[in-house]
């Protein structure tokens, strides 16, 4: 009869979890899609071309050069729009140290944040980007000899005319309200003067 | 407890010494219409399951019976079972006088049943196939509805697969190792000669076997077990064959102690119920029993079943509104006839020597040896030099021309010459002529071309076949042998025991059977170039003719040792059982070929790997009282994998699946059972988990591994620690209205899911080709609350039936079947589908709503099916049971369309890919589906003497 009695709870057990794990047509799980702290593609921004310049003005973005006049601007091709800098066009003598800094990025409320970029070089005679992080820059142009920039290490295109993934950058120990991602241009007429395209900057979260 | 059983088992034996003399029960059995005293009629006092046989004078008597109403069963094979409730007058002797046994016309109805099969899925040809199995009628409403009106829709019993339970015949397992499931053509069309069997459900215990989650079906085949007699019988119907005879003779058991059962069979079709399905089947079937005193017997059973028949393809949405759903692409004309590229032959005869052994008067020991050779060969098409003869594939279809919007270029016009706008009245209206070219070709060549695949081979420049018509053959070598002892240690409690070897080689190759006009076929992989390419470089660029070995060629080796347990109780007011298994798998490959891309590991022996399982089960019935039951059944086992899992790559490598572990199976039921003279009832609810199974698939696809673009490969789906779930609860009613008229519900309502995610690999010959391991992991498929497809997950019948005095009946039922799904492509659901490779991030469009949208699995509509079942049966003379009848049905009056199943295609294993193909709604690579018969009608004509 105990036995009896146990086998009823069981029973019992069986049928309270056949009640609770019912599955609905729509219930079943998909493959990672990843949504973004961040993402920027420069869509729909206006754009220049040959050499007629625009200068990217994004609310919040910070477009710089700190050594010579010229700035990152948008360019398309192939219905794609991105930023890009080149010294080719800059004076002669002169020389480039343009930034381009993302808005402040909230981070603290997610986690497990991932940072990825494209890049694409054109008529390469040298690498002219590094990328930096920060938490500590202020938003003016004053501030940016100023702010504590860590340099990120991305992967490279190593052939002209593709864009290339940097790679996942982890970034998920960064916990701010004020991320700013920078990228910085570094050439002059006389050296470097390769044509950098930067598209696609995405921060993945989980 | 002990103590408890000693006194019962005391004071038991005490009453029987006291009434001796004075039987409590008894009664005499005669057959209806011949008058005629029945032997061996089996009368069961339902409370306390004590039986007795009847003698030759049709007699039988029970000493004592227990105090209270009780309910006694008069039944034996082929007969209506008779039902009496019996008040005893407190140690009044009772006599029940002269019971009148019926004959069963519907038994007619089983000896009907006929098998449904399922086309192999996918590239891959596996041995044997699913079917509705174990839908073998038993006396239950519930299972009697599933075998007659859910089988035809591949309804499973409590979703599972027949790899779950296990088919016998005198307790040798049926099951095959390659992927677990018995090869019903190896008996197919022996109806009479194995209608005696066993069922059990679930876990519930068995003679024979452990047993797994679904139940086993023992068929017994000693000749002396059969009613003596002839039969002939002669059927016709629409479904995979049109004609069946069958003969079988039965002896029954002279003086000199000899019985023998023969049976014949022949079943064939021109075309079956599907285009170009032509069917042939011979069987044959010999048992002798020699008795040689009363403790031993011995019985030589020996079967021979051939079965060759054409498949019909499953086909996508496009090709059926083309050409309807009993379009079959596998076929096309030679010489006036319709010829099938895909015939599958199977002819695997075996014999049996079983010896039964009578240690005592509890005491059987039961002793079986077989032996079973053969061979199961597929045909398929292969050309390594011209065209995809496939008249359906993909760049000969109109959705070709669709999904190309440059070809959208042609402006339509009325008949006045008016160029036609769209509804906007500003967007011309574009008509694509290649797509409707496409369409109208398809529609004047929708067969196969075998007349062009001549001349083509005629047309090489060095006799080489361009196509070749070849048979992948799976060449299996069974010995078994087993031993069942069978013990009542008391009158309370039986025990079971039995231990089984078996040792299988299997033979697996392609043989060239038509060179179709052309001098030879190049032993070579046209895939790849140089060594890479050669299938056998211990051969290479060999020129093979017909009958020679090509592609692949290697054995399966396994040897299997098993063993189980059982304890029975049998108490007044309850039951319970406790049995336990283990078994030792062996598997290894040898490789025949030393193939190209796997130079080092594919000749020779490979290595062995030992998978060690065991089981536990148990279950409880609780006698309420004569007519109310309880009854519950837990079972834990693992099991050893498939072989057709063990080896990702089996016919190029000898490795064996990365993580492959045995299988983990955790199943339970619980049941009220109500048994009233007018009134039959069950209820059940059933659980089981199924944790670590291993499922590999091939396919063709695009951008998986190594492949960019449209560049296409041949990969190999390996998926590991795949989680099964399956739950749900049946129900059988049966109302005896009147004498005449009887009325029947039966329900199945299940869920049957993924319970989890599980790993996913591919292996790529392409990547071993170029030096590096030819596994990629995809890391996480996720499968979890997908459907596990193919079967309708809820089914619903009822049924009436008037059963004249004057031996006709007639019966119709109607059925609602629901909730079944597609299989789904698991490469689809791995991170692969969404994550761009080379940016690491989502592809463009993909979100969780456009990704969630695009992979929910289809559910197939729900669909009524009603089904006419009736037969009547003479007498042909008084003075014998000599009997002429017919049965007749027809199933699925109202010829509804419905799908049985179907996949989806893994070739667009990308969102952007997959959203492309589907962009113009008419994908190139869209799901397959099977379709359902549909009206089908069964007639059969039998003499009995």
């Amino acid at each position: 009869m105990k036995i009896n009695f146990l086998k009823t709870l069981f029973l019992l057990a069986l049928s309270t979890s056949a009640l609770t794990s019912c599955v609905g047509d729509d219930d079943y799980v998909i493959p990672t899609v990843y949504s973004y702290a961040f993402n920027a593609g420069f869509e729909s921004i206006p754009t220049g071309s040959g050499s007629v310049e625009v200068p990217i003005a994004i609310e919040g973005w910070v477009n710089y050069n700190a050594a010579g006049t010229r700035l990152w601007h948008a360019r398309t091709f192939d219905d794609n729009i991105y930023a890009e800098f080149s010294s080719f066009y800059s004076a002669t003598g002169s020389s480039d140290v343009a930034w381009l800094i993302t808005p402040a990025i909230d981070l603290t409320a997610t986690t497990g944040e991932a940072l990825s970029f494209s890049t694409k070089t054109r008529f390469a005679n040298g690498y002219p980007l590094t990328a930096f992080i920060s938490t500590d820059y202020d938003g003016t142009t004053a501030g940016i000899a100023t702010a504590t920039w860590t340099p990120l290490t991305f992967t490279a295109p190593t052939t002209n005319d593709v864009f290339v993934s940097s790679g996942a950058i982890d970034i998920s120990d960064v916990e701010s309200d004020n991320v700013r991602i920078a990228f910085k241009y570094t050439g002059s007429r006389a050296g470097v003067t390769t044509t950098l395209q930067l598209d696609n900057i995405k921060i993945t979260k989980n | 407890m002990k103590k408890l059983v000693l006194s019962t088992l005391l004071v038991l034996q005490a009453v029987f010494v006291f009434a001796q003399q004075n039987p409590a029960l008894k009664g005499k059995v005669i057959d209806a219409k011949s008058q005629k005293p029945l032997q061996n009629v089996v009368a069961t006092i339902q409370s306390t399951n004590q039986s007795a046989l009847t003698d030759f004078d049709g007699n039988f008597v029970f000493q004592s019976l227990p105090a209270g109403e009780q309910v006694l069963v008069v039944k034996s094979t082929g007969y209506n079972q008779q039902t009496f409730v019996l008040e005893p007058n407190n140690g009044e002797p009772l006599d029940l006088g002269v019971i009148l046994l019926e004959e069963d016309i519907t038994s007619e109805q089983q000896l009907s049943l006929v098998t449904i099969t399922e086309n192999d899925l996918g590239d891959d040809n596996s041995g044997s196939e699913s079917t509705s199995g174990l839908l073998q009628a038993t006396r239950d409403t519930y299972q009697q509805a599933a075998a007659f009106n859910w089988g035809l829709a591949r309804f499973r019993i409590r979703g599972l697969d027949n790899e779950y339970g296990v088919t016998m015949i005198n307790g040798i397992s049926m099951n095959k190792l390659y992927d677990g499931r018995p090869q019903w053509s190896n008996w197919g069309g022996l109806n009479d000669a194995t209608r005696n069997q066993e069922f059990t459900m679930g876990s519930a215990p068995s003679d024979y076997t452990f047993g797994s989650a679904l139940g086993t079906q023992e068929i017994n085949t000693r000749a002396s077990f059969y009613r003596p007699g002839t039969r002939i019988s002669f059927s016709g119907t629409n479904t995979n064959y049109s004609w069946r005879t069958m003969g079988t003779h039965a002896s029954g058991m002279n003086k000199d102690g000899w019985a023998y059962v023969i049976s014949a069979s022949r079943r064939w079709a021109q075309e079956g119920y599907f285009e170009g399905t032509d069917y042939g089947a011979n069987s044959l079937f010999a048992s002798v029993e020699k008795k040689i005193n009363d403790k031993h017997s011995l019985n030589l059973t020996s079967i021979y079943a051939q079965n060759s028949r054409g498949k019909n393809s499953p086909n996508t949405q496009e090709v059926t509104d083309l050409m309807g759903v009993k379009y079959n692409s596998y076929w096309g004309w030679q010489n006036g006839k319709k010829r099938n590229s895909r015939d599958k032959d199977v002819e695997e005869p075996m014999v049996m020597l079983s010896h039964y052994w009578k240690l005592s008067e509890s005491t059987t020991l039961n002793t079986n040896i077989a032996y079973q050779t053969g061979r199961i060969a597929n045909s398929r098409l292969e050309n390594p030099l011209g065209n995809n003869p496939d008249p359906t594939y993909y760049r000969k279809l109109p959705s070709y021309y669709a999904n190309q919007p440059d070809l959208w270029n042609d402006f339509v016009y009325d008949q006045n010459g008016n160029q036609l706008f769209e509804d906007d009245g500003i967007t011309p209206q574009f008509q694509n002529l290649d797509a409707q070219n496409a369409a109208a070709f398809f529609r004047s060549n929708p067969q196969i071309n075998w007349n062009a695949m001549y001349i083509a081979n005629q047309n090489t420049a060095t006799g080489e076949s361009a196509y070749a018509l070849t048979e992948q053959r799976n060449d299996d070598t069974t010995i078994t042998a087993n031993m069942l002892l069978n013990s009542s240690l008391s009158n309370n409690i039986n025990f079971n025991a039995g231990v089984n070897f078996r040792k299988v080689k299997s033979h697996n190759y392609a043989v060239i059977t038509d060179l179709l006009g052309g001098d030879y076929f190049l032993n070579v992989d046209r895939f790849f170039l140089g060594d890479n390419g050669q299938f056998d470089l211990n051969n290479p660029n060999q020129q093979v003719t017909e009958g020679g070995t090509v592609g692949y060629n290697y054995n399966l080796r396994a040897n299997v040792v098993d063993g189980f347990t059982q304890f029975k109780f049998t108490y007044d007011s309850f039951d319970f059982y406790l049995a336990q298994s283990f078994s030792r798998t062996e598997y290894q490959r040898e490789g025949l070929y030393r193939s190209g891309n796997y130079a080092n590991n594919s000749y020779g022996k490979g290595a062995s790997e030992v998978f060690e399982n065991f089981g536990f089960k148990g279950g409880l019935t609780y006698k309420l009282n004569g007519r109310n039951y309880f009854d519950f059944n837990g079972l834990y086992q693992t099991k050893a994998p498939n072989l057709r899992n063990s080896f990702y790559n089996a016919r190029r490598s000898n490795e064996f699946t990365e993580n492959l572990t045995s299988e983990n199976i955790v199943s339970a039921d619980a049941s009220y059972i109500l048994r009233m003279p007018k009134f039959k009832a069950r209820i059940t609810g059933f659980f089981s988990r199924v944790k670590d199974a291993t499922e590999i698939a091939f396919f063709y696809a695009e951008n998986v591994s190594d492949a960019d673009g449209d560049e296409d490969s041949f990969i190999t789906e390996i998926a590991t620690g795949i989680q099964k779930q399956n739950m749900g609860a049946e129900l059988g009613l049966e109302y005896q209205i009147t004498s005449t008229l009887k009325a029947t519900a039966a329900a199945s309502y299940g869920q049957y899911i993924y319970s989890g995610n599980a790993k996913l690999q591919t292996s790529d010959d392409a990547l071993a080709a170029q030096g590096s391991s030819p596994l990629t992991d995809f890391g996480t498929v996720y499968l979890k609350n997908y459907h596990q497809p193919g079967m309708p997950q809820q089914a619903y019948s009822f049924g009436l039936e008037y059963r004249d005095p004057n031996f006709w009946w007639i019966g119709a039922n109607a059925n609602y079947l629901s909730n079944s799904y597609i299989s789904i492509s698991k490469i689809m659901r791995t991170d692969n589908f969404s994550i761009d490779d080379a940016t690491g991030d989502n592809y463009s469009g993909a979100t969780p709503e456009t990704v969630r949208d695009i992979l929910e699995q289809e559910k197939f509509d729900g669909f009524a099916l009603i089904n006419l079942t009736g037969g009547k049966s003479w007498r042909i003379s008084k003075a014998n049971r000599n009997t002429v009848g017919f049965f007749a049905s027809v199933n699925n009056v109202f010829d509804t369309k419905y799908k049985t199943g179907g996949f989806e295609q893994s070739r667009k294993a990308t969102f952007p890919d997959l959203q492309a193909d589907q962009a113009y709604n008419s994908p190139s690579f869209g799901p397959k589906y099977f379709y359902g018969y549909g009206r089908t009608f069964f007639v059969n004509l039998y003499i009995n003497f």
